[in-house]
């Protein structure tokens, strides 16, 4: 479901979150930074499900927190539906945050345990109404219904809404935290994680679950996941990041069907496929070494050290995303028209010593 | 009066210290990201969220403290420092008794064996509030 | 991955049952367990959380705390003796030794505070008196080198927290196999693990059984893995095998209602599953406390007949060593007998 004429619900554009490590317990000098997102640019279609995938370190969640300005973006801009985020103001903010909802990975630490299911769910709505910025102002038999509503809506039955979320299982709370995320009706839910830390019965009905919602609500979702199978289902299209960069994104069937940057094959070919046939015949890509530390500064391209296919020319320049079609871009040098591979690594080193 | 100034003065340190250690882990909670998510005031974070999290945790700490309060004041009244007669507590009873030892053992006996018993008591109030304030020790479902 | 025709038989459990006495009643963690494994061969066990996976594992390696888990019945025949009936310093010399186990997270059977060389020796002389230090570390960097760990004679001196997460599982692989044993337990190894790091420690696994001829018990939830790495499956519910299978006919031709909604309820790289919804299994985990007579995926299953309520199902043999627990495939008398039997006893 493309819908590229129309105008982007959310529009990242170069976003940097850094972390400074600060050294000395008194005069608190930064010694270096970690660079958890550095430097991305999507935008989210309304009514699409967006997916980023990657490893741990790779800076998706970090991604999700600074869109929704939980962490303050070092630099960059996020706007959604026109509204500059970054520089907006604590009421323009709150009007914008009606719209963008979260919800979480861990159901055991995302609800508060000494609050009742119908506070949790009914918080949103409160925080709201005691604001003046509700549309029509709720009184609390409309929030008590609507918490009544949104139980059912999601698979739960209303009677238990006066208890604790330890009395319910993993599944169950994260349906919790669904409801609460559809208490304000937002345009858009940043889902982190959501069932990551499910059982695999479970983690087919919260998908359903989120399908179905998305189409009775029409949602705009940006789904996070480090389960490729997870992120194929979901989404209409998906980025892949690696060390806080975005180095492929691309309409997710294409993305299987034509993975074109080298980390995008290495993690296609890694995740396993619950077909033994299949498993059989496949031709790994074993990369080798560990993901890296996003601590440092890099002139080159961020995949250099573990990448299969690597030229001189990687080390000391880093790639921009090039347009492989209309909708998939790959960030990733053997797809520029020029051919780099002949280039040695003194006339890389050169080249890059001059426009530095 | 004065004591209890004094015992003040010095202890609040230790108080505040595990409550901001409290506050320090529960604000990287998931939940109270949620509640920032959601626009939640920093108001509202820290009453709605932060202190009932906290407080079974610093109940239970102060009610273990009290017995060391009692401690504290035994010692004290026990160097002669603390209650002054006609006003008694059970440091300066032991105190006083600690003299005639071996001619009359039940005056240290007793008053021991109250301070004793009162600890133990404190503890397990202690235990009980934790219990009582901890939803999860209510019925499962 | 190899099945060879026949292969001695390394490890057996017969019937075993493992139960935790809780203040809310007696969790019937393993409940009739019985699998063979065979030398060179790799068993998967595959269930969700509360399916009672890990708790067998810990109990083939007698590792469950007593009170308040307790090994309540059954064998676990190794080289012939039954070890659930040995001492537990008999056990000791075996455990690392003969049967070795890796774990989920590699910090757990990693001591931070000793360096990796004083852990891998330590090891190595427990088990073999007579083997001085220096040939003990010489043994220890080999290990090392067999498991991928670059410059192997530094990094011995290091410690755990210096290694990143795949390396302590290469540790701790290469410190399990150290004594050659027979049979490697591998508790979930690689579910925290990334998907790339993953791929590496799941071919270092392979490769390093079929070269030193290990047979290989592992314990995950994730289908893929067991695909790609198992050559028999067991599929555990409620503390009881349900389904068992070399893994190409478990996957081809699953029978039990559970293994084929987990399979269909797993979504799919390779198959361009859009905007269909998944298969999934209604209903929640079991509740194992103080279960009562009968099948207990019967409230979630599609299939289930009147009589999965009052019996447990007896186990039915496909052919190929594929064994089914499900009154599916019982014969016609058999179920309803079972149905009678169960009438009279509630009538009691």
């Amino acid at each position: 479901m493309m819908s590229e004429k129309k105008k982007p619900l959310l529009e990242v554009r170069d976003l940097k979150q850094h972390f400074p490590i600060s050294t000395g317990s008194f005069l608190n000098k930064q010694v270096g930074a970690i660079r958890a997102v550095d430097g991305i640019s999507f935008d989210v279609y309304p009514g699409e499900t967006l997916g980023i995938v990657g490893e741990s370190g790779c800076g998706k969640s970090t991604t999700v927190r600074s869109i929704s300005q939980l962490y303050k973006p070092t630099s960059g801009s996020v706007i959604f539906n026109g509204v500059d985020l970054v520089n907006a103001d604590v009421r323009t903010m709150l009007k914008a945050r009606r719209n963008i909802q979260m919800i979480f990975q861990d159901p055991y630490a995302s609800l508060d345990p000494r609050m009742t299911v119908r506070s949790i769910i009914a918080e949103p709505m409160e925080i709201y109404n005691n604001r003046k910025l509700m549309d029509t102002p709720m009184s609390s038999m409309d929030i008590e219904r609507r918490v009544e509503d949104l139980m059912e809506r999601v698979g739960l039955n209303k009677a238990f809404k006066n208890r604790y979320p330890h009395e319910f299982s993993g599944g169950q709370r994260q349906r919790i935290g669904i409801a609460r995320a559809l208490a304000l009706n937002p345009k858009i839910i940043l889902a982190d994680e959501p069932v990551s830390a499910l059982d695999v019965s479970i983690q087919a009905q919260i998908l359903n679950l989120l399908g179905d919602l998305q189409k009775e609500f029409g949602l705009t979702f940006l789904f996070i996941a480090h389960d490729l199978a997870v992120i194929q289902h979901i989404s209409t299209r998906v980025a892949v990041m690696y060390l806080g960069k975005i180095v492929e994104i691309s309409e997710a069937v294409q993305l299987y069907e034509a993975p074109k940057h080298p980390y995008t094959v290495a993690l296609l070919s890694a995740a396993p496929i619950p077909d033994p046939t299949i498993e059989r015949a496949r031709q790994r890509i074993i990369l080798t070494g560990d993901v890296p530390s996003p601590d440092k500064e890099r002139n080159g391209c961020y995949f250099y050290d573990r990448c299969p296919k690597k030229m001189p020319w990687c080390s000391c320049h880093l790639p921009p995303m090039f347009d492989i079609t209309d909708n998939h871009q790959v960030a990733c040098w053997l797809y520029d028209k020029k051919d780099y591979s002949k280039i040695t690594m003194e006339e890389s080193q050169k080249d890059a010593a001059v426009k530095a | 009066m004065n004591l209890f100034i004094a015992l003040a003065l010095v202890s609040w340190l230790t108080v505040a210290r595990m409550v901001r250690g409290q506050v320090m882990s529960l604000k990287n909670s998931e939940y109270v990201e949620a509640a920032r998510s959601m626009g939640a005031s920093t108001g509202r974070i820290i009453f709605r969220h932060m202190v009932p999290n906290s407080l079974s945790v610093i109940i239970v700490y102060s009610t273990l403290r009290v017995p060391a309060f009692i401690m504290q004041e035994s010692f004290l009244s026990f160097l002669g420092l603390g209650v002054q007669a006609p006003y008694a507590s059970w440091g300066s009873l032991v105190g006083d008794a600690v003299n005639g030892m071996t001619l009359y053992p039940w005056k240290l006996i007793f008053p021991a064996l109250a301070m004793t018993i009162f600890l133990f008591a404190m503890n397990f109030f202690g235990d009980g509030l934790r219990d009582a304030f901890d939803p999860q020790s209510k019925n499962q479902l | 991955m190899s099945l060879k025709p026949n292969a001695k038989t390394v490890l057996e459990v017969k019937d075993l049952k493992t139960y935790f006495k809780t203040d809310a009643g007696i969790v019937k963690a393993v409940d009739g367990v019985s699998f063979t494994v065979h030398e060179g061969e790799t068993l998967g066990i595959v269930g969700e959380s509360g399916s009672g996976k890990s708790v067998t594992n810990l109990s083939v390696m007698r590792l469950i705390s007593s009170p308040p888990g307790k090994i309540v019945g059954g064998e676990v025949l190794f080289e012939g003796q039954d070890i659930l009936k040995l001492s537990e310093t008999e056990m000791r010399s075996i455990r690392g030794d003969k049967i070795s186990m890796i774990f989920q997270d590699p910090m757990t059977s990693l001591n931070p505070f000793l360096r990796i060389s004083t852990q891998m020796v330590e090891t190595i002389r427990l088990h073999n008196k007579d083997v001085s230090k220096k040939e003990a570390l010489a043994r220890s960097i080999e290990m090392l080198k067999l498991v991928g760990i670059p410059s192997p004679e530094k990094r011995i001196q290091s410690y755990p927290h210096q290694f990143s997460g795949g390396m302590r599982q290469r540790v701790m692989i290469a410190q399990a196999l150290s004594c050659n044993a027979q049979v490697l337990v591998a508790d979930e190894p690689t579910t925290a693990l990334d998907v790339t790091i993953q791929a590496q420690i799941l071919e270092l696994i392979d490769k390093l059984s079929s070269q030193m001829g290990t047979a290989v018990i592992l314990v995950t939830h994730d289908l893929g893995v067991v695909a790609g790495m198992c050559d028999v499956v067991c599929v555990m519910y409620a503390g009881r095998i349900v389904e068992k299978a070399i893994t190409d006919d478990l996957y081809a031709r699953p029978s039990h209602p559970y293994t084929e909604g987990l399979i269909k309820s797993v979504p799919r790289m390779d198959t361009a599953n859009k905007n269909n919804r998944l298969f999934s299994i209604e209903g929640q985990p079991p509740n194992v406390i103080d279960l009562p007579p009968c099948c207990p995926f019967h409230p979630r299953c599609h299939k289930s007949m009147e009589v999965c309520r009052h019996a447990y199902p007896p186990i039915k043999d496909l052919g190929n060593g594929h064994e089914v627990a499900c009154w599916l495939y019982a014969e016609e008398a058999t179920r309803a007998k079972a149905l009678q039997d169960a009438e009279q006893q509630e009538k009691v």
